[in-house]
């Protein structure tokens, strides 16, 4: 046997995964492109103070400042009605960035906790995939406008105009975009079960709650990180949607999906939608590259190679 | 090989009656309409330090008797012993503690470590799961476990896909000897290894025997490694067993007649008794253990039958000191055909090899 001083302690996971990582390149520009959006969104306002959101009161210089192009006061030009788009880009990516992430949060969590769940457990397998099949037959763009429309005022009244909007919005997606997770999962989640390794943790005693914890869920992490990076660019479209249908935040507060749509009805300057969808489009592709990044570090398999 | 005629110390396993029935459920309201009868009443005990080997051909009920046993599965009936403690009835925590004193290796060592755990931590699951050691102290137990299986060291942060059947093999016995089991169910360990590594492996399992004073239910169908490894072996057929003995008297005289033709199928190294055997070559297929015959479960297939078989389940009793038969040909006084034993009293059936040559 070899000396045991030359052996080295059980590395730590999250180095090697770490290591694994780098070593992907999409994954790494995808999370410099993200960081790069996520201070744009954070840090961006602290330099840039231009206002978002109030309209100049003085008509005559408000109609001046329409629609204008890219100069050194305005980089990214003006919108219709003469408000600075960097600076409503900015405001607008923070709450897109978080509707996007939360949104997929709970999503992903939901449909994570009920295909395990179901699959995990026959008793309750038929009970949680019926309920499924019902969320999935409900028309989602109608039952989330009736829901934002009755406890949006709830939700406004408690948390105030904007984090109540967002709350309602953010739970509203979470719980109609579960389905599809919860599906795949609950089918890996069979196959995974019947594996041997998780017999061989039965014989030692392992309690369920750990099996699932320990053997089943590190299993089944590369088709919910895919489901994961669709979901962010779905919630980011979808509370456009709501917004552009008057029940998500208000017209003159920005997001990049209202800033898309406003610049859409306002076709003689194209350029205004350039900035919203590239911002949309960059942060959906970073995600998902660091997600495939993500899931070929998690994979030992490749990991090393 | 041990002595196998003196007297047997109390056991460590017993079993009894033990039958496990999966559920048939057709039509639309899933109605219950039959079972699968994988084990159906099986009796045997192992004395401690002792090796029981349980063979039989594919869907016989072997691997479904082991992991009953150690109630991976919940058996239809039965009593299961393990110093003295029906592990059949334990309630779940009780059955928790009783985990470490049985153990399990399993068939494919690539299957049955998860991929995506190093070594060590495969090897510490059951310490994480039973003791409250410190880190240090569950390292320095993977690493003894880890040279008591011929392992090196440095292999402690890797992932079971770097390793070779063999070495794969290895960390599934690590894994099981963590806890220092008493008794250990082998799950046919070496049916998805090459034969060099084979041996190796049965090796280690009979090392580890020795030192640690191990007992072990031996599941294969690998006849001469179960000759090799078993100090008794019970056949199995068709969910029952057809016969218990002992190992060195099984190989030399078997007795029922699906034994004398399993062992017939053995190959043999040397080509000179290779062309002399007489091979036994059974017709027609294993009926469904959802529908088994009326009688021997065997009667289907079995050359001397005849027909007391086809509706009498024969029970099984012994018929010399430590060899226990289910086989009516040994109950019957008048019948004196068990007598010859062995594999002239088949010689009628078969008089060439497989190459279709006369000695």
């Amino acid at each position: 046997m070899t000396d045991a001083t030359v052996i080295e302690a059980p590395r730590s996971l999250w180095l090697d995964v770490w290591a694994q990582f780098r070593a992907h390149r999409g994954a790494m520009v995808g999370l410099f492109v993200l960081i790069f959006l996520l201070l744009f969104v954070l840090v961006g306002p602290l330099f840039w103070t231009k206002e978002p959101i109030l309209v100049n009161s003085n008509t005559a210089q408000m109609f001046k400042s329409r629609n204008l192009g890219a100069s050194l006061t305005n980089p990214l030009g003006t919108d219709q009605v003469g408000r600075d788009i960097m600076a409503r880009l900015m405001l607008g990516g923070k709450v897109s960035l978080a509707v996007g992430f939360v949104a997929m949060g709970v999503a992903i969590g939901v449909g994570t906790l009920i295909g395990v769940l179901a699959g995990y457990f026959r008793a309750l397998d038929n009970a949680l995939m019926r309920l499924t099949d019902m969320f999935l037959s409900l028309p989602l763009l109608p039952l989330l406008l009736v829901l934002v429309y009755l406890y949006g005022g709830v939700m406004r009244a408690e948390f105030g105009p904007n984090l109540g909007t967002f709350f309602i919005i953010v739970a509203g997606i979470g719980l109609t975009s579960w389905m599809h997770v919860a599906r795949i999962v609950r089918g890996q989640v069979l196959a995974v079960k019947e594996r041997e390794f998780v017999l061989a943790a039965r014989s030692i005693g392992t309690p369920s709650r750990r099996i699932i914890t320990r053997h089943i869920l590190p299993n089944v992490l590369s088709p919910v990180m895919v489901a994961a990076t669709l979901g962010i660019a779905n919630a980011i479209i979808t509370e456009s949607v709501l917004s552009f249908l008057g029940q998500g935040f208000q017209p003159d507060f920005p997001t990049w999906g209202s800033m898309l749509n406003y610049a859409y009805n306002n076709q003689s300057y194209p350029v205004q939608m350039i900035w919203p969808g590239l911002a949309i489009s960059l942060t959906v592709l970073s995600v998902n590259y660091i997600g495939d990044g993500l899931r070929d570090a998690l994979d030992p398999r490749i990991r090393g190679r | 090989m041990r002595d196998l005629t003196a007297d047997a110390p109390q056991p460590l396993v017993r079993v009894e009656g033990l039958k496990m029935y999966f559920p048939i459920r057709t039509g639309l309201l899933r109605q219950h309409t039959g079972d699968v009868k994988a084990v159906d009443d099986v009796s045997f005990t192992i004395p401690a330090g002792e090796t029981l080997g349980l063979v039989g051909e594919s869907g016989c009920g072997k691997s479904t008797v082991g992991r009953a046993i150690l109630r991976l599965y919940e058996p239809t009936a039965g009593r299961v012993e393990i110093e003295g403690e029906d592990v059949l009835a334990l309630p779940p925590n009780r059955l928790r503690k009783k985990r470490p004193t049985m153990q399990m290796v399993f068939q494919d060592p690539q299957a049955s470590l998860n991929p995506r755990m190093t070594v060590a931590s495969i090897i510490a699951e059951p310490l994480e799961e039973h003791t409250d050691w410190p880190r240090a102290r569950k390292t320095e137990r993977v690493y003894e476990l880890l040279d008591a299986v011929g392992l090196n060291r440095r292999f402690a942060n890797r992932y079971p896909h770097e390793f070779s059947g063999g070495q794969r093999q290895r960390i599934g016995i690590a894994r099981a000897l963590a806890l220092n089991p008493k008794f250990i169910v082998c799950d046919e360990p070496i049916a998805a290894l090459d034969v060099s590594i084979q041996a190796q492996v049965v090796n280690l399992l009979e090392d580890l025997q020795e030192k640690l004073g191990l007992t072990y239910l031996f599941i294969s169908h690998d006849l001469s490694m179960v000759r090799h490894l078993a100090t008794r072996v019970a056949v199995m057929y068709l969910g029952r067993i057809a016969e218990l003995s002992n190992s060195a008297a099984l190989y030399a005289n078997p007795l029922h007649p699906y034994t004398q033709a399993l062992l017939s199928a053995v190959n043999e190294p040397d080509p000179e008794l290779a062309a002399r055997r007489n091979r036994i070559i059974l017709t027609g297929d294993v009926p469904s253990p959802a529908n088994p015959p009326a009688g021997c479960t065997f009667c289907t297939r079995c050359p001397k039958v005849f027909d007391r078989c086809r509706i009498e389940r024969p029970d099984l009793v012994e018929v010399e000191p430590g060899r226990q038969v289910a086989c009516h040909l040994y109950t019957e006084k008048t019948n004196q055909a068990g007598s010859t034993g062995g594999f002239g009293a088949l010689s009628h059936r078969q008089q060439t090899n497989q190459q279709g040559v006369s000695r």
